[in-house]
């Protein structure tokens, strides 16, 4: 083992640890944004270890760039940076905390105990050459093998962007107002 | 060259953090965010066996995602945008209405 790719995997994985425990524990949502950013970063620091060269220059711009942005924007526009929850459903949490334990524990175990034998996944065949992660190497696999499934992505983004416009359009005058809501006479 | 056990172990990590931040978390936002760190455990583990089995196309497979984990979180934010005019609030407890 090269101890530069060691120490930069260890370097990267533990801030991408650390950063994601900070996501899902601060109260401030912005604070929470930004350490979604580091998150998202060091993981494209780990791509890098990888030799995944394009694929960890696409997290930082289209994560870390466009993703991060968007909740930062959101959750300025809707200026409600404090938790305002009260406490009285700290149960719930409690057993979702639990929950979430639980299925860790049985992943952990799952990937001790390994494959199965005989459905060993080996998928390396002669003729083979290591992975540089360049633009050309995923534009062949893409284009090559997945065109339609890269076709149907656009339309996705479309189908997306058009429920988007349609949702955030304010309520047209006199639609029923919804039960229940804060505030409201 | 990192073994392969090491970065599962990471993704196995960071993909539990996600999901105990949507099941622990009340606040919509920060589900939104656990969900894109699931996804991102996901690719992590996607790139890690691309490397092991020489395979271009699972590093494919990961530019896919991320389209459709932005598609994901525009869609997301723009209900929870709307969510935040009807209602008023962000806390997930608060949106009951279909429920039973």
């Amino acid at each position: 083992m090269a101890w530069p790719h060691v120490t930069c995997f260890g370097i990267s994985s533990a801030l991408a640890i650390t950063a994601a425990v900070m996501v899902v524990t601060r109260r401030n949502a912005v604070h929470a944004a930004l350490w979604l950013a580091v998150a998202l970063v060091s993981t494209g620091v780990l791509y890098l270890t990888l030799s995944a060269q394009f694929l960890a220059v696409l997290q930082v711009i289209i994560y870390a760039g466009a993703i991060v942005v968007l909740f930062l924007f959101v959750v300025m526009l809707l200026n409600v940076n404090e938790d305002q929850a009260t406490d009285r459903r700290r149960w719930l949490a409690v057993v979702g905390l639990a929950l979430a334990l639980v299925w860790g524990a049985g992943t952990a175990l799952l990937l001790l105990a390994g494959p199965p034998a005989g459905t060993g996944l080996v998928v390396r065949t002669p003729g083979d050459v290591a992975l540089r992660g360049t633009a050309e190497e995923l534009a062949r696999a893409v284009f090559e093998h997945h065109a339609l499934a890269f076709e149907l992505v656009s339309l996705i983004l479309l189908a997306a962007m058009a429920g988007v416009i349609a949702l955030a359009r304010r309520t047209p005058r006199g639609a029923e107002e919804i039960p229940g809501k804060r505030g409201s006479p | 060259m990192v073994p392969l056990s090491w970065y599962v172990a990471v993704a196995c990590v960071l993909f539990t953090i996600g999901v105990i931040g949507v099941l622990a978390c009340r606040r919509t936002i920060v589900i939104l965010m656990a969900i894109e760190l699931m996804l991102n455990a996901g690719n992590l583990l996607l790139v890690a066996l691309a490397r092991e089995f020489w395979s271009a196309q699972a590093q494919a497979i990961v530019l896919f995602v991320l389209a459709v984990a932005a598609a994901e979180v525009a869609v997301g934010l723009a209900i929870i945008v709307r969510m935040f005019e009807l209602k008023g609030t962000l806390d997930i407890d608060e949106v009951n209405l279909m429920k039973w």
